[in-house]
């Protein structure tokens, strides 16, 4: 735990360099990407429209997909909503695909995920992700499932989560959102770090706003979306959702990157 | 204003088969049974076999809506026991009473006069709750004074889709509160989507010392340490049924529950514990089964190998529900189990007439439950990845199938073997092995058909799949008239009929038309507001009814809420539905048990409307965070229900009672 860097409980806002370089410089050798990757862990509400449009065209893509030999049914265009209804993201329960714009070429790759569709049990589903697991014994990246356990700071209780099941930091997040209820945790969105500078990510960590940590293969905790998507199921063994308060520990390494890169 | 709802005229014309939650001697309608009426049907959905648990009813004891008789101040009722001016009447009265069992027989006849309601109330033994915050616990003890068995039933039924945000509500910590000091001879207490304190557990086992049964369903909150403190202080546990629960399992704070139960020999009929994912200790339950006579139903963990299983069975020969674990070997010293060994335990539990568990099976091991394939009433396969090839010859000797669950692994091939075989057939449930919107999906339309029309007696059908036709929903439609519960749920969003292209329509119109049983029905698939007219007009009998990403417009709902009369669970998700669908259901909510309604078009215009026109309605806005935006116009999540007891007094911030 010695990594969390509980002494270092100060939280700087400046230039982090100084006494944590040593120690950063010798856990960064792993390849580990630097924090421009790292998401924008402010969770957006309002979500500019574009994101909007996204939904929509994810559910007309959804339709297309879906019937593929048919003339263009009726309901999707009633469900898209024919543009006049104003559709805020969160009355569809659809989580935003990846790609900024569906892809045609791919279009299951763009589709997005609805929470809890197909109605089958977590219980159900996290039963036959172990067995997979364990009787695929495969080493294929694919394979299987990546069952963590997830604790939050002040929750009584753990849930697990594979996150196989989820294709992106933005439904991770969501997902979690969803178990834990009524606490800000971010939205892990894939654009990348635009606007995310060192004040914001001071800002959330010094809120009473929680963040996603993890632990990964190595023993270190780190803000969740320090890696590509993929690195991290691979590599994270546990998730912590913690205040930022409390994250600050983690946040000098980051905070370097950041400025880094600016 | 709302139009009180008259039980009388519903229950005379349709007196369901009653539930007696009471022990096991009643529950022999199906071999899937069993003294709780939640316990088999428990995955994906309790609603249990048709046939018994009382969901039919308004609701028993103080869920069911009616005005108060007793003059508006709330309790009175039983707990006021002023002297009747016939007392030999009313002993009379009660002594005939007590064999009224079924809820709506009580609820009809405890609105027959004061003097009947009294009595009535003296004698429910059953109490029966289906939501928790229809009434409040302290007037629920007021009314009934004698009561044995309670059964209460939290969380609406999308919360097991990650659809209710955590921290929602359902405590169970008020009821055992007040039912402790209430009803010092309670016996069974069965919950179902509740939170489960450790704590809560304690208090149960220390407030009724006559306790029998406790019976969780797909409750969450507790661990083995509440589990500990109920093996070790319920000296007289008949039944520890642990289905489908969320059990905290930190592996360093558990507790090794099995070694507390008394030391003697025990009463324990039932012991279900399937769910408990984490380690236990096997010679601890070995040992409990060896002393425990009367144990006829155990279904354990995935941790128990073949040779672990033998053991248990030689120990318990009188089975007649088993959950075998993993079934695959964990070989020791002595080598693998052999399947004749194998063999020759099950050949040996003559009793045995449910299978289920095959958590993480070995097929080579299948054969070894053919000595009792033939007597088997119930087999459950649904976490067994068997392929056709392996299920046919296991499948072909179930002669006297009634229930069966499997993967959609088997595919087509596996659903004609089955309807070749098991025309007895009543329950079957086709679970997606890769539940998501896009996969491959291994049964289909072929896979129906054959099963229409090999198992006519079906009477209630959960049917997983990619590809449909309505051909042949219209002919299940036509071949099992007797179909009671019909779940049809297409993955992919909005897929049309795989051959015509056309919406599933009329595939749900012929369903509900043809097969005039039908009180449960969930739809799928592409469906324009064809369907709901359908549903409206035909659905007479329905009382629970899932939609989620249909129609076109607002008279979908119109048409369920004016044509269904019967209606009382109604569950909504990504359709679009506005307002005026919403207020198209006003006169009908008091009717209802709950609406639930999510990322549809609802805003809080119309939610706050019925809110206002509605006294008697709780109308729950759920966020799915509680943060800082004020009051979005747009609803996502509405829950509404009919409530004696006001808004609840325990909601989270992100809920907003309105």
């Amino acid at each position: 735990m010695a990594d969390l860097g509980f002494e270092e409980t100060e939280l700087r806002l400046g230039l982090p360099g100084g006494k944590d370089a040593a120690g950063d410089a010798a856990r960064s050798s792993a390849g580990k990407r630097g924090f421009e990757e790292t998401i924008d862990l402010k969770l957006k509400l309002e979500q500019p429209a574009p994101v909007e449009k996204e939904n929509d065209e994810d559910d007309d893509k959804a339709a297309d997909v879906a019937a593929p030999v048919s003339p263009p049914p009726p309901a999707p265009a009633a469900v898209a909503g024919g543009g006049s209804m104003k559709r805020s993201p969160s009355q569809s329960s659809v989580v935003t695909a990846e790609q900024e714009q569906p892809d045609a070429e791919k279009p299951r790759a763009a589709k997005a995920q609805a929470v809890g569709w197909p109605p089958v049990r977590s219980f159900r589903k996290n039963v036959l992700a172990v067995q997979s697991q364990k009787g695929g014994g495969k080493d294929d990246a694919g394979a299987g499932a990546a069952l963590v356990k997830v604790s939050m700071d002040g929750a009584p209780y753990l849930r697990k989560v594979d996150l196989r099941v989820y294709r992106s930091y933005q439904e991770l997040s969501m997902a979690l959102e969803k178990m834990f209820g009524s606490f800000t945790i971010g939205s892990c969105g894939s654009q990348g770090m635009k606007g995310m500078n060192e004040s914001k990510l001071a800002d959330l960590l010094s809120g009473s706003e929680y963040v996603p940590t993890y632990e990964d293969k190595d023993g270190d905790w780190m803000l969740v979306g320090d890696v590509p998507w993929e690195m991290f199921v691979e590599s994270c063994k546990r998730l912590r959702i913690m205040k930022g308060s409390e994250a600050v520990g983690l946040a000098p390494r980051a905070m370097e990157k950041c400025s880094n890169r600016s | 204003m709302s139009t009180p709802h008259s039980p009388s005229s519903s229950s005379s014309s349709q007196i369901p088969q009653s539930l007696t939650l009471a022990p096991a001697a009643s529950a022999s309608a199906s071999s899937s049974s069993s003294a709780s009426g939640m316990r088999d049907a428990a995955e994906d959905d309790s609603d249990s076999p048709p046939s018994q648990m009382s969901e039919d009813d308004p609701g028993g004891g103080g869920d069911r809506w009616e005005p108060d008789l007793r003059g508006g101040n709330g309790g009175g009722g039983g707990g006021g026991r002023w002297a009747p001016p016939d007392q030999v009447l009313e002993n009379v009265l009660e002594s005939v009473l007590e064999f009224l069992t079924a809820a709506r027989d009580r609820n009809a006849a405890s609105l027959v006069c004061r003097s009947w309601c009294r009595a009535e109330a003296q004698t429910r033994r059953e109490l029966f709750i289906g939501n928790c915050y229809a009434v409040s616990p302290r007037r629920a003890v007021e009314r009934f004074g004698g009561v044995r068995a309670v059964v209460l039933k939290g969380k609406p039924r999308f919360a097991d889709f990650s659809l209710v945000p955590y921290g929602w509500g359902a405590y169970v910590s008020p009821w055992v509160a007040a039912l402790g000091p209430a009803y010092p001879r309670l016996e069974r207490i069965c919950l179902k989507r509740m939170t489960v304190s450790d704590d809560d557990l304690e208090v149960v086992a220390k407030s009724f010392p006559l306790f029998k049964e406790l019976s969780l369903v797909c409750c969450d909150g507790f661990s083995t340490v509440g589990l500990a403190v109920i093996a070790e202080r319920c000296r007289h546990l008949r039944v520890l049924d642990l289905i489908e629960d969320y059990v905290e399992d930190e592996e360093d704070e558990l507790v090794d529950w099995i070694s507390k139960f008394p030391e003697s020999n025990t009463s324990l009929e039932s012991l279900v514990f399937d769910c408990v994912g984490v380690p236990f200790n096997f010679e601890a339950l070995e040992a409990l089964v060896a002393r425990s006579p009367a144990l006829r139903r155990l279904r354990v963990n995935h941790h128990v190998s073949v040779e672990q299983l033998r053991r248990l069975m030689a120990r318990a020969p009188q089975l007649t529900h088993l959950g075998t674990g993993a079934f695959r070997s964990e070989a020791g010293p002595g080598g693998a189990l052999s399947v004749s060994e194998l063999a020759t335990s099950f050949a040996a539990s003559k009793s045995l007439i449910c299978l289920s568990g095959f958590r993480e099976v070995n097929p080579e091991y299948l054969p070894a439950i053919y000595p009792v394939c033939a007597k088997l009433t119930s087999l459950n396969f649904s976490f067994a990845s068997l392929t056709a090839e392996e299920l046919k010859p296991v499948i072909r000797n179930c002669i006297n199938l009634r229930t069966f669950w499997v993967l959609d692994t088997v595919g087509d091939e596996g659903l004609r073997a089955v309807a070749e075989t098991c025309s007895d057939l009543r329950e079957l449930r086709v679970f997606p092995l890769d539940a998501t919107e896009d996969s491959e999906g291994s049964v289909s339309d072929v896979g129906l058909q054959a099963i229409s029309e090999g198992c006519r007696k079906l009477e209630s059908i959960l049917y997983f799949c990619q590809r449909m036709t309505n051909a042949a929903v219209i002919a299940m439609s036509k071949n099992c008239p007797n179909l009671v519960v019909f779940r049809l749920c297409i993955m992919g969003r909005h897929r049309p009929d795989r051959i015509t292209g056309e919406p599933m329509d009329d595939g749900f119109g012929a369903i509900v038309m043809n097969c005039k049983k039908l009180t449960r029905l969930s739809v799928s698939g592409l469906l324009t507001d064809k369907a709901f007219a359908y549903i409206g007009k035909y659905g007479k009998l329905i009382k629970t009814l899932s939609v989620a990403f249909a129609g076109n417009s607002d008279m979908s709902l119109q048409y369920v809420f004016e044509g269904c009369t019967k209606l009382q669970k109604l569950e909504v998700r990504d359709s679009p539905f506005g307002d005026k669908g919403l207020l198209s259901g006003m006169n009908y909510f008091y009717n209802m048990r709950f609406l639930w309604m999510n990322s549809c078009r609802l805003t809080m215009k119309g939610c706050k409307e019925v809110a206002q026109q509605m006294q008697n309605l709780v109308v729950e806005v759920i966020k799915d965070h509680s943060d800082d935006e004020g009051e979005a116009e747009t609803v996502d999540k509405l829950y509404l229900y009919r409530s004696l007891a006001g808004p609840r007094n325990d909601a989270p911030p992100f809920v907003n009672i309105l």
